[in-house]
């Protein structure tokens, strides 16, 4: 349970420290897996007894939710990308992208 | 628990913590990208030795491969300019103040996080023995899936509702097919000769998932995965090309799984509340919302790596496009 606190910790600064959305969007699930690390180990405490299922169904809806929330990130990513030309957020970032090459089409 | 297995544990454990540092301070995002791969594999490893083998099977399958492709994806579309190629150097701009908030915030929240977990009740066994005295009724003689189909169904049917929700949500943005990327996908040759082999051992696999969900471990979102993923590598190989056409059955297959749900929802209003199963048919209504679940779970999952809809052949105009072009 201590490595899901830590896997959580490490997974928030990401999210915080670095610019890049693709790095951010690889916190947040850094993020989840210690969140469920932390739910998962709770429920499977007692050696030798059977792990809780509640958690663990708990977990695997919250594995697809991840899936599904990454997936709806990425597209914006994409999605700011194609509209800005920069994969960072407007003011966390300030150095312009290069003009030449930014806004090429597929 | 031997010394082998305690010795195992606290080494998967540093290295998972080992992995997250390393790929969240890599400055080469293709490696990170890979770093999370590894990550997810070593993840579905410490499910496996927390007995969880439901949850190791999704985590495989979801967390380390459909987010690992998705990632790639994102990468090869968004990293081919000067700007960005694979680098990942732009840090957030702060001043030391700012750095010192972020670094006692992240500590603290550690912190606290740590307390509570130390602090939990050592014999707490949580909800299992209830489970336990009502697993007979439940349908399924795996635990996780009688709480996911049963016991909790409500939580299964909104996941369902997020999943569409997500799919919405992609498609309104309004993104280029992923199959418009020249280079990102038509891999073809030896790759159009593997998935020939795969997408059937792909389908089989899930087919098996599904089938053993209610006993074993695996169910509907393991077994979606998989199907999904024989989806992605059709669409990859060439193999299966998307066109107008497909769009109204894709859109049916997706709705399919929560629709099967919801009506076998409300087929138990007659005996007494929503979600409530007939008595004596509880098992054949469990198989029944898990095959549909499935089929929509893999049409849902292989539609967002897609990312557009099939019919969108016309990306949403993008503002701004002007003033950068010289």
């Amino acid at each position: 349970m201590l490595v899901g606190v830590a896997l959580f910790s490490l997974g928030l600064h990401g999210l915080l420290a670095k610019a890049h959305l693709l790095h951010k969007v690889l916190g947040l699930n850094v993020m989840a897996s210690g969140t469920f690390m932390v739910f998962i180990g709770a429920g499977a405490r007692v050696p030798g007894v059977a792990p809780d299922p509640v958690p663990q169904a708990m977990v695997l809806t919250g594995i697809v939710v991840a899936v599904c929330t990454a997936a709806y990130a990425l597209a914006l990513t994409r999605r700011i990308r194609d509209v800005t030309g920069r994969t960072t957020l407007p003011g966390e970032h300030d150095t312009p992208p290069p003009p030449h090459r930014a806004a090429r089409d597929y | 628990m031997s010394i082998v297995a305690a010795v195992f544990d606290a080494v998967l454990g540093l290295m998972l913590i080992w992995l997250a540092w390393r790929l969240l301070r890599s400055d080469d995002l293709f490696k990170a990208v890979v770093l999370f791969i590894v990550f997810g594999l070593m993840v579905a490893l410490a499910w496996a030795r927390l007995g969880s083998p439901d949850l190791a099977l999704a985590e495989a399958a979801i967390g380390a491969g459909l987010t690992g492709v998705l990632l790639l994806i994102t990468l090869a579309t968004t990293g081919h300019s000067a700007y960005a190629t694979f680098d990942a150097r732009p840090r957030v701009r702060l001043g030391w103040a700012g750095r010192w908030t972020r670094g006692l915030l992240v500590a603290g929240v550690a912190a606290i996080l740590a307390t509570a977990v130390w602090s939990m009740a050592e014999d707490f066994r949580g909800l299992a023995p209830a489970v336990d005295q009502r697993i007979a009724e439940a349908g399924a003689a795996n635990p996780v899936t009688a709480v996911l189909l049963n016991f909790r169904s409500w939580d299964t049917l909104l996941e369902i509702g997020v999943l569409l929700l997500a799919l919405t949500a992609t498609w309104a943005l309004g993104g280029r097919p992923v199959s418009a990327f020249p280079g990102a996908v038509r891999m073809g040759g030896m790759f159009t000769v593997l998935a020939r082999f795969l997408v059937p051992l792909l389908v089989l696999t899930g087919i098996y998932l599904v089938w053993a969900g209610t006993n074993q471990p695996g169910g509907a979102f393991q077994a979606g995965t998989l199907i999904g993923a024989a989806g992605i590598v059709l669409l990859l190989s060439g193999l299966l090309a998307p066109h107008r056409g497909h769009a109204f059955p894709l859109r049916v297959l997706q709705v399919f799984g929560l629709l099967v749900f919801l009506s076998a929802g409300l087929a138990g209003l007659f005996g007494g509340h929503f979600l409530e199963y007939p008595a004596g048919q509880v098992g054949a209504f469990i198989l029944g919302v898990e095959l549909a679940l499935t089929v929509s779970i893999a049409v849902t999952l292989g539609a967002l790596f897609f990312a557009a809809e099939p019919h969108a052949a016309r990306p949403l105009p993008v503002q701004g496009r002007q003033q950068e072009a010289p």
